[in-house]
């Protein structure tokens, strides 16, 4: 009898099913075991039975509320057209791996995120039409496919996205790179888009693109990192000589293009006389930031099985390539990696820019911690998300703060580029399984990793860089991540072939969704469950010069925080995000001042009254410092 | 008894059961892909082995070699679990699986690391990857006390100091990982890696210019990226596609074994018959063996697949084939020489040096190839056409191709040597003279070196300077009788003429018949 007792008993700890009904069902059955005992000792069994029940009612509380998915998969319910066939299966053709992004962005200015799907044609058919699609959120948060009445569409070979407003208009302009020519559609404020020549030319195969003011004349130029020069009769095999996709080594790197923005709608390709065309890479990411700390903004580009670049700004128009000297061209061991996606954060709270980027199977995705400024550190073994991801391919990534605790977590998806054992669950086609892998998810622990050696630098009051020690052992807090890919299954149980991601708050909750961009053309939609309700959050729009201040760095004031974000929607992997600022705030509910580092340099403050809102501030309108 | 009758039947069916059971025998997923008749017969073997002793580690083992060779870590796995089950005292099955599983579960490898190492301490390559897989997991004082070890075992290998160096760096150590990276260096100049941590070290303390040097030497690959692990060759020796075993003769030619290089290569020959790199190297090996008819065939033919062959040509870019022309044009060369027909070499030589001279000359300019290797190589040809000339006797010639070598490779004592010599035999001790003080600078026991520089000295009347080099001879070798002779002359010149009988003496005691001492000695004690 007790040892039917004890089996009951232990069921709980076991199945670990501690929902309500099932905890009724399970004292129903205690019950009937009790009253069949007809035993003094009855009565203390029960009493222990009850205290027991009662502990499994709390723990059930706190289990429900951990065991509730991060992240929930809305694609069918935001109205997406569901993949019908399966996509089929490769040719062993380069570009079939490399995917396509997508962007949220709000293209009539609605106040609501749209969605700009890059695509591109299925392996074997290069020539099909396969159109980009525009999405337009609806009053109900629903998407509707405008993509013929926006005049979007075009049917090249799709691979990334910048999006901007090329002309300080108000609205936001596109910039597509295709396994072709490019493209660059015009925003025409109405709803419509107009296929534009505005000297944005490059033949090359285009991955990722970002725009930014790099000579700060007030106007948005472009970045686009250029792959490799494809031969499409080449063949390549695996060690078991089994035919495979080629590594990009294989072929001749395309040198990027930097177009100057004339300041009347056209560009100018500078390449050669800024510098650019020095060092040719097999680019993939690319982000434009000031990462020097000298308030002018430099292109940062993730290269595919090579050095990273950083091309310096000189401020004179001209980039010098120093990603070595600023510890971001290789890995801790000093070796190239397959450099694909790219974040950028401040990941522990110095308000200097941290980078992040996702890298090969085999290879660590890796954190560069800013030491000091300008320079960066691979600190990915000591974050202790090394030994999590290294049997993955990374792609599209970001660093958002999920849970709005105030730290930047990361987010990423995965996918082979080389024949791989089938996991479990894989059910993208039998060619395709070999390249499935699941996704990823990392929670920052907020807490400075212990093996750095002593405490937190001392930070100024205020923007601006921390004072840098150029002594011994200088000391500087890093970040250390978990895995909590087990507790967002929608987003991380699915094991697909995922290139692009952007992020951004869909349903303007507050908190941050994702969109990921899969190699079968397929999209799918995660909204945020993570953050509990005593959780707040702020979002900062920053304008200048009529259109979103890309490149920016806003930092909010609280009275017990620093927070640091930047005006960033490009970077991912070939994808574009929100271009406002996300801050989650924890428990915090008021916020001093928001501080903005304008990309020409300037500072101001504004004046915030209170947590969990959109707030717009305008360059000009709040106080120098 | 009934319930005892009841466990009795279940333990039956069980144990029937076991033994009725397949052999659960890991399969690679994609194996139907594998066109390949040797590779697909080596599984078959491998598996076979595997069915016919289930409990031998040794075949379970082989056929994780197999996979893992091939390609196919995931089933490699089980497999080397098993063998290490199997043979839990065995070291290698350990390691292997460690090894392996160390960027798929860091965890499992330090477990199974650390147990390989409780068995066998003393194998570096095993403490390497413990460290490694320890750092995946941030635990930095581990990794750092497993790197000492490995120093300690093998002094020589650089990635010990190079990674110590990185957990210096990752603490922001920066004079320690200076000191150790500096060590990697010096082990290892080339190693890009030590390069690239450098330059961050560097920057951080300051030194923008160091910063700068390192830089730009990072950006050139490693002469060589790989930990030397003996038991590799286990693995690599399971290897049946064109490209192991393309891989394990060269390895052979690495380690200096021509005779096995051209072994492995000699059955490459009717499979690769466009990869010219297989050919160049099967030429090379068979060159060092003194097959020279057979190797001169094989680099005459890999010169007509770089000449002509369109699938060849299309596969590489132009500055390879420019560099791998100029490869064959120099071996080509170097079998004129050792069948005597110096002019040939010469020609052959030269069309060498035209080549790599063009390619030196853009890997100078801004968007120059990145290959440090062509100054090198380069180098090499012209110090080889130069002992061609000196063996023909044409000694100017020789040192205009070595004077060139050495504009190349200013700090290359073998070449400062070697043309130091020429000058001797030319008797222009002056020229000779910067060189033979290179010479010593980088090898101070080099008899022959300081000897002559004694002589260089002694001929200038620099007599003090002489005789110390002499008595640096004898230091190092007390039997060297001319070194005795040159400072009995030595003394004598400068007026000391104890210390002239004392080296004549030395000399007679050495070679009792040697008339010159003994008529020195003569004329000697009668001058006293």
């Amino acid at each position: 009898m007790f040892t039917r007792l004890y089996a009951i008993i232990t069921q709980h700890f076991v199945a670990q099913t501690f929902s309500l009904r099932h905890l009724r069902a399970q004292s129903k059955q205690i019950c009937g075991v009790l009253v069949q005992m007809r035993r003094a000792s009855c009565y203390k069994v029960a009493t222990c039975v009850i205290i027991f029940t009662v502990g499994i009612g709390v723990l059930s509380a706190v289990q429900a509320e951990t065991d509730k998915p991060l992240f929930t998969e809305v694609t069918a319910a935001l109205g997406f057209p569901q993949m019908e066939a399966s996509w089929p299966p490769g040719t062993h053709a380069l570009p079939e791996v490399i995917g396509s992004g997508v962007a949220l962005f709000d293209y009539n200015n609605d106040g609501a995120l749209d969605v700009l799907h890059i695509r591109f044609p299925p392996p074997g058919k290069a020539d099909a039409p396969a159109p980009n699609q525009l999405f337009q959120q609806q009053p109900d948060g629903t998407y509707v496919d405008v993509t013929d009445v926006a005049g979007i569409g075009h049917e090249g070979y799709g691979q990334g996205v910048a999006i901007g407003d090329v002309d300080n208009d108000g609205d936001a302009d596109v910039y597509v790179t295709n396994y072709g020519a490019d493209v660059f559609y015009r925003n025409n404020g109405d709803g419509t888009f107009a296929l534009e020549e505005v000297g944005l030319s490059n033949e090359a195969w285009g991955t990722s693109a970002t725009f930014g003011d790099y000579d700060r004349d007030g106007d948005l130029d472009l970045y686009v990192a250029n792959y490799v020069q494809f031969d499409p009769e080449m063949v390549c095999r695996g060690k078991h000589s089994a035919p495979d996709y080629c590594n990009p080594q294989v072929f001749e790197p395309a040198t990027d293009r930097l177009f100057q923005n004339n300041g009347d709608g056209s560009f100018t390709d500078v390449t050669e006389q800024a510098g650019v065309a020095a060092m040719s890479g097999r680019g993939l990411g690319v982000v434009c930031l000031d990462l020097t700390g000298d308030g002018w903004a430099d292109f940062f580009v993730a290269n595919d099985g090579e050095a990273n670049q950083l091309w310096v700004n000189q401020t004179d128009g001209t980039f010098a390539e120093e990603a070595i000297l600023h510890g971001l061209a290789f890995n801790a061991y000093g070796q190239p990696e397959g450099s694909m996606g790219i974040a950028v954060g401040d990941v522990n709270g110095d308000t200097l820019p941290d980078l992040f980027a996702t890298h090969l199977s085999g290879e660590t995705n890796t954190l560069y911690i800013a030491s000091i400024p300008s320079v960066f550190t691979d600190m990915t073994e000591v974050a202790g998300f090394a030994g999590r991801d290294l049997r993955w391919t990374g792609f599209g990534c970001g660093f958002l703060d999920f849970d709005n605790d105030a730290d930047l977590d990361i987010a990423l998806v995965n996918g082979r580029v080389k024949r791989g054992e089938i996991l479990d669950g894989a059910d993208v086609g039998e060619f395709w399984n070999f390249y499935a892998e699941p996704n990823l998810l990392f929670q920052n622990s907020n807490q400075p990793s212990v093996s750095v050696v002593g405490a937190r630098v001392p930070r100024p009051h205020g923007v601006g860089n921390p004072t840098p020690t150029t002594a011994e052992n200088r000391r500087f807090p890093t970040a250390h991540f978990s895995d909590v890919s087990s507790r967002a299954p929608d987003f991380t149980e699915r094991v697909e072939v995922s290139r692009g991601m952007a992020f951004g708050d869909i349903d303007r909750d507050g908190d941050i969704d994702m969109v990921v961009s899969s190699l079968d053309n397929r999209l799918r939609f995660f909204r945020n469950d993570a953050p509990p309700p005593q959780h707040h959050w702020l979002f900062v729009q920053a304008i200048t010069q009529n259109r979103d201040a890309l490149g920016a760095q806003v930092t909010l004031q609280t009275e017990s925080r620093t927070l640091t974000g930047y005006v960033l929607p490009g970077s991912s992997y070939l994808s574009s995000s929100e271009p406002s600022v996300h801050f989650g705030l924890g428990t915090i509910d008021a916020v001093q001042t928001i501080e903005v580092r304008w990309p020409d340099g300037s500072r101001e403050k504004f004046p915030i009254a209170s947590a969990n809102q959109r707030v717009t501030v305008y360059q000009g309108k709040g106080v120098s410092f | 008894m009934k319930k005892f009758i009841l466990f009795f039947l279940f333990i039956l069916i069980h144990v029937h059961g076991f033994a009725g059971d397949d052999i659960d025998i890991p399969q690679p997923a994609d194996l139907d892909l594998v066109e390949e008749k040797l590779l697909l017969d080596a599984i078959e073997a491998a598996q076979e082995a595997v069915r016919n002793s289930p409990e031998d580690a040794d075949v379970w083992g082989h056929l994780g070699h197999v996979y893992l060779i091939h390609g196919w870590e995931a089933p490699a796995v089980p497999c080397y679990r098993r063998a290490s089950l199997l043979a839990p005292d065995e070291f290698k099955w350990l390691y292997f699986l460690g090894r392996l599983m160390k960027e798929r579960q860091p965890e499992e490898a330090v477990k199974h690391l650390t147990r390989a190492l409780t068995l066998n301490a003393e194998y570096a390559p095993a403490h390497l990857y413990l460290a490694a897989a320890l750092r995946i997991l941030g635990r930095l004082d581990e990794a750092r006390q497993h790197l000492e070890h490995a120093k300690r075992l093998q002094p020589n290998n650089p990635f010990s100091e190079l990674w110590l160096g990185e957990i210096a760096l990752a603490r922001q150590q920066l004079k320690l990982a200076r000191t150790h990276l500096e060590s990697a260096l010096r082990l290892n100049p080339q190693q890009s890696e030590a390069h690239a941590l450098m330059a961050q070290v560097t920057i951080a303390l300051g030194d923008k210019q160091a910063a700068k040097q390192h830089a730009q030497a990072a950006r050139y690959a490693s002469q060589y990226s790989e930990l030397s692990d003996p038991l590799w060759w286990d693995v690599l020796k399971a290897g049946v596609t064109a490209s192991l075993y393309a891989e394990r003769g060269r390895r052979y030619m690495s380690a200096g074994d021509y005779a096995r290089a051209v072994a492995e290569f000699e059955p490459l020959t009717s499979q690769v018959q466009k990869d010219v790199e297989v050919w160049l190297d099967y030429g090379i090996a068979l060159l060092h063996t003194k097959r020279y008819s057979e190797a001169f065939a094989v680099l005459e033919s890999v010169q007509s697949l770089l000449r002509s062959d369109r699938e060849v040509r299309k596969q590489k870019k132009s500055h390879e084939i420019a560099y791998l022309k100029a490869r064959v044009y120099h071996y080509i060369a170097q079998i004129y020489y050792e069948t005597q027909r110096t002019d040939a070499a010469i020609h052959t030589a030269q069309k060498a040096i035209r080549l790599l001279h063009n390619l030196v000359k853009k890997s100078q300019s801004p968007e120059g190839i990145r290959d440090s290797g062509h100054s090198t190589f380069l180098a090499n040809v012209h110090a080889n056409l130069a002992l061609v000339y000196e063996d023909a006797g044409q000694l100017e010639q020789a040192i205009i191709q070595y004077q060139k070598a050495l504009d190349l490779l200013p700090t290359e004592p073998s070449l400062h040597r070697d043309l130091a010599g020429v000058y001797w035999k030319k008797r222009r001790y002056a020229e000779a003279e910067p060189h033979y003080k290179i010479v010593v600078a980088d090898d101070a026991k080099n008899l022959q070196a300081i000897y002559r520089l004694g002589l260089i000295f002694l001929t200038k009347g620099q007599y003090v300077e002489a005789i110390g080099r002499f008595e640096a001879v004898i230091n190092l070798d007390t039997e060297y009788v001319n070194a005795y002779e040159a400072l009995g002359i030595a003394h004598r010149k400068r007026g000391n003429i104890l210390g002239a009988i004392s080296a004549f003496e030395k000399v007679r005691q050495l070679e009792p018949d040697n008339k010159k001492a003994l008529e020195m000695l003569q004329q000697l004690h009668e001058a006293k």
